[in-house]
């Protein structure tokens, strides 16, 4: 489950303040906004700069992003994103060049990005593919998704519809308990998570918490895999025609049925809300975590578990996990075909978590849908 | 004859860790224990995650258990992903 309201708090925040840096040019400077796209040479320009120094950039964590912006007087600047709640932020921000190139250099204080680790306004990134849109069905997994009626305290909730498994003949989608089922309290919203709730893409998140914005792409079957089992899993039956049958995730396509255990420094990927695709390496096995969970969305500490046997990932900065992806599938990092290796669903700022596939599927019984 | 003991002598790190997880648990600030490899990529260690940096808590961590040597990682909070 993520909340939203933070974002949109610092969403506003961020459009205050680039509604600061562009009042000035509507206002004095003869050409229009619009001609500094980037067909402009002086952006252009910059935006090389920035693709050169973003990876390096990136790489402190108290960096959260670069884009293409203007200064004061009009002129296209790189403007560099500073984690406001960074310890060394002060540090960071000296230690930044003034300029690169003949591009000017402009620091912007911001919280950090919860909600997409690469916001559209960052730049950069060049991924063309939406996790987060509507999609036409029948849909691809690897993409905004959660329980129609994750909505409670004054924020909705949501994770990513991971991937595809079958139990016998019928066809599932895979993401975690704490995505679809975790409302274990009448509490804020009156409502708990029930067997035949419908599951929406994208998920209540992405759509202004208004389900009727969203698709129902299946039904909830309630696993209650936590508090007593070591698996953070639940499932929704597909419904007829809304999802890929060949489990087509996006940006990996269809995988492997069979799977494979995790190993120290594999390469790793995996398609989800937040972050999209992402690419790291396990760097811890067989971890012993406590991991806190919600009653409701926005709502009180429900449990704190201690999963065993589970699979420690590099997130250094969020990069390959970050709120909104649980529920994500982790399969190895080649081209055709991978294999699952882990279901996602927790971690921090330096270490992302998987449960451990065959973990998954021998609890719910259930095998990944493949090739 | 403990002071002489050799690598060879010594138990499966797995089993390592499923004999002291609880205990490293139970130190306040600790979230997680994994087996991981030190820097030279072949060393087997023990990792211990610690939620926040608390020199006092640093202290009761152990450098060894039973001849695997213990790495401490500042991790944060391991939350569910989202909150």
């Amino acid at each position: 489950m993520f909340p939203i309201n933070r974002f949109i708090r610092s969403f506003f925040k961020f459009l205050a303040a680039i509604v600061s840096v562009f009042l000035p040019i509507s206002a004095f400077a003869s050409p229009p906004i619009g001609v500094l796209d980037d067909t402009h040479a002086a952006i252009r320009a910059v935006m090389a700069v920035q693709g050169e120094v973003t990876p390096d950039l990136m790489r402190q964590p108290e960096i959260l992003g670069t884009a293409v912006g203007v200064d004061a007087a009009g002129t296209p600047v790189l403007t560099v994103y500073v984690d406001r709640d960074a310890a060394n932020a002060g540090e960071v921000i000296r230690s930044l060049p003034r300029d690169v190139r003949g591009a000017g250099v402009q620091v912007h204080l911001t919280d950090k990005f919860r909600a997409m680790a690469k916001p559209p306004w960052a730049g950069g990134g060049g991924h063309s593919v939406s996790h987060t849109a509507k999609q036409t069905p029948p849909i691809q997994l690897g993409t905004s998704g959660g329980w129609s009626k994750d909505l409670a305290n004054g924020y909705c909730c949501g994770g990513t519809l991971g991937s595809l498994v079958k139990i016998g003949s019928t066809q599932y989608i895979l993401s975690n308990y704490h995505v679809f089922e975790s409302d274990i309290v009448s509490g804020g919203n009156n409502t708990v998570a029930t067997t035949g709730d419908p599951i929406i893409q994208p998920g209540l998140i992405d759509v202004n918490c208004n389900k009727n914005n969203a698709q129902t792409v299946g039904t909830l079957v309630k696993k209650s895999s936590l508090p007593n089992s070591n698996v953070d899993c639940s499932i929704a039956q597909i419904s007829s025609g809304m999802v890929r049958t060949d489990g087509a995730i996006l940006e990996i396509g269809t995988i492997s049925s069979s799977t494979v255990s995790a190993a120290i420094n594999q390469a790793v990927k995996k398609s989800g809300r937040t972050t999209g695709l992402s690419h790291s390496a396990v760097s811890g096995l067989n971890a012993t975590v406590s991991v806190t969970y919600d009653n409701e969305c926005a709502g009180g500490t429900a449990f704190t578990k201690t999963f065993t046997g589970q699979t420690v990932i590099a997130n250094s900065g969020s990069k390959f996990l970050n709120s909104g992806d649980s529920g994500s599938l982790m399969v190895e990092d080649v081209a055709t075909s991978p294999r699952a290796v882990g279901l996602l669903y927790a971690g921090s700022s330096t270490s992302a978590i998987a449960n451990p596939i065959n973990q998954v599927l021998s609890f719910l019984g259930a095998t990944m849908v493949g090739n | 004859m403990a002071q002489n003991s050799s690598a060879s002598s010594k138990r499966d790190i797995n089993a390592v860790l499923a004999a002291h997880d609880k205990e490293l648990l139970a130190i306040p600030d600790v979230v997680g224990v994994s087996v991981g490899v030190l820097e030279d990529g072949r060393t087997a260690c023990l990792k211990v995650m610690l939620a926040r940096k608390n020199p006092e808590t640093e202290r009761k961590i152990p450098n060894l258990v039973e001849g695997y040597p213990v790495v401490v990682e500042l991790t944060g909070e391991i939350r569910p992903m989202s909150p």
